[in-house]
């Protein structure tokens, strides 16, 4: 894992210091396999943990007539399920709960990843690609589940010349393969990127109030707070945009309507 | 970048599937169904109310429905029951005056009768007296032995025409 970088002096601060990895407990590798607690899967642990609490307490005791907490739960359950029933139909409830999982996780990491000190889970293009290839993965095999060999026409476009279509084939396979990357490379890219801008503009911030040029570190502390809106907005938005899109994925491995 | 460093993979790899299995498993065993639940109880209770909503109100209509038609008996049976009083009423008076009239019919004839009998007694005593009177008279004149048979005769010959005189006066 990264070694220490010159972390001394406000101008010195490393901006991509916040996406080390480095453990916490030591485990033994087990078939290949480090298993080591690390910052990273402490922060996970917290995602699934406050989550579940959440959830769970706001299940826990319902009512018909449904408390704060009841509320708060069955908004995220109907913001969900009716992002899969406009998306994919009704046969798409049976992949809710992944899909509420997915959503439900990827927006605790990434608003738990905007607490300072904290360090954010889907800014590691590993994971985020690991959540885009489980998806990818499941889409392909309900895909060919539902359709067999047929399934293999969603990558031949309708109504073209004969002459383009073995083009058109191939580029649909390769947008078809190219999906994991996109969807974690957006996620990944959103989190890294507005991370490392606070960063950047809080290191101005640190560096010309301890030069002493404190009337100066006003503009960049202001562009510091609209960018944490920013980030927050950002961070409920892409956890929104990676589960529709995995809906919009999912229905076309159920429908075909291409 | 650390995002870059392999050697972080494995740890995080390994721990996003503990974490993630374990979150999907507490989603789909403990909270979505209870949501579901919940939500689809709300949706029965909701369409239950609703239901015994209309069907109250159906039953409210039914009742001002059987309340005007149980009006109109009422005031068809009133209608009924007055027209029968006031045949009733005509009857009687009608009974009781053809009685009245039969009652004073009878009087009145029986008051001729008993007028008739005693006018003819009347007659028949003014004949015998008449013929007493032209017996004495008869005798006084000195006819003895006057036949008896011609006097009567004579006198219910004036009698006669004296009394149709007096029905004809």
């Amino acid at each position: 894992m990264a070694g220490k970088s010159n972390a001394e002096g406000g101008a010195g601060i490393d901006p991509m210091h916040q996406f080390e990895v480095h453990p916490i407990i030591e485990l033994p590798t087990v078939a290949g396999i480090d298993t080591s607690f690390t910052n990273a899967s402490l922060w996970m642990v917290l995602a699934i943990g406050l989550s579940s609490l959440f959830l769970i307490a706001a299940s826990r005791r319902t009512s018909i007539v449904p408390g704060r907490l009841q509320l708060m739960g069955e908004m995220s359950y109907s913001f969900v399920a009716n992002m899969v029933k406009e998306n994919v139909g009704t046969e798409g409830m049976k992949y809710f709960p992944f899909i509420f999982s997915l959503f439900i996780f990827i927006l605790f990491c990434n608003m738990l990843g905007m607490l300072p000190y904290s360090f954010t889970v889907t800014s590691h293009l590993i994971v985020t690609f690991a959540l885009a290839a489980t998806v990818f993965l499941l889409v392909t095999l309900v895909g060919f589940a539902r359709h067999g060999v047929g399934f293999l026409k969603l990558f031949v476009p309708s109504g073209i010349p004969v002459i383009l279509l073995p083009l058109l084939v191939v580029i649909e396979v390769i947008s078809y393969l190219t999906r994991p990357v996109s969807l974690s490379v957006r996620l990944f890219g959103n989190m890294m990127a507005g991370h490392t801008m606070l960063k950047i503009f809080g290191g101005f911030v640190v560096g010309l109030s301890s030069a002493g040029l404190i009337p100066l570190a006003i503009a960049p502390f202001a562009l510091m707070v609209a960018f944490t809106g920013l980030e927050l907005l950002i961070a409920g938005l892409q956890a929104y945009v990676f589960t529709i899109l995995t809906c919009i994925y999912l229905n076309e491995a159920i429908h075909m309507d291409h | 970048m650390p995002q870059l460093d392999p050697s972080s993979f494995g740890s995080q790899l390994f721990w996003l599937a503990i974490c993630f299995v374990t979150l999907y498993l507490v989603m789909a065993v403990f909270v979505l169904p209870r949501i579901t639940g919940t939500l689809a109880a709300r949706a029965d209770q909701m369409e239950g109310d609703l239901a015994e909503a209309e069907a109250l109100r159906d039953k409210a209509e039914a009742a001002l429905a059987a309340y005007e038609e149980a009006l109109a008996q009422a005031r068809t049976r009133a209608l009924g029951l007055a027209q029968d009083m006031r045949a009733d009423v005509q009857a009687e008076t009608e009974l009781q005056k053809s009685e009245l009239d039969a009652s004073l019919a009878a009087t009145a004839k029986a008051a001729d009768a008993r007028l008739e009998a005693a006018r003819t007694k009347a007659m028949e005593g003014l004949q015998n007296a008449a013929q007493d009177i032209v017996a004495d008279v008869m005798s006084a004149v000195g006819v003895e032995q006057a036949d008896e048979k011609a006097v009567a005769k004579a006198v219910t010959q004036a009698f006669a025409s004296t009394s149709d005189t007096v029905k004809a006066g």
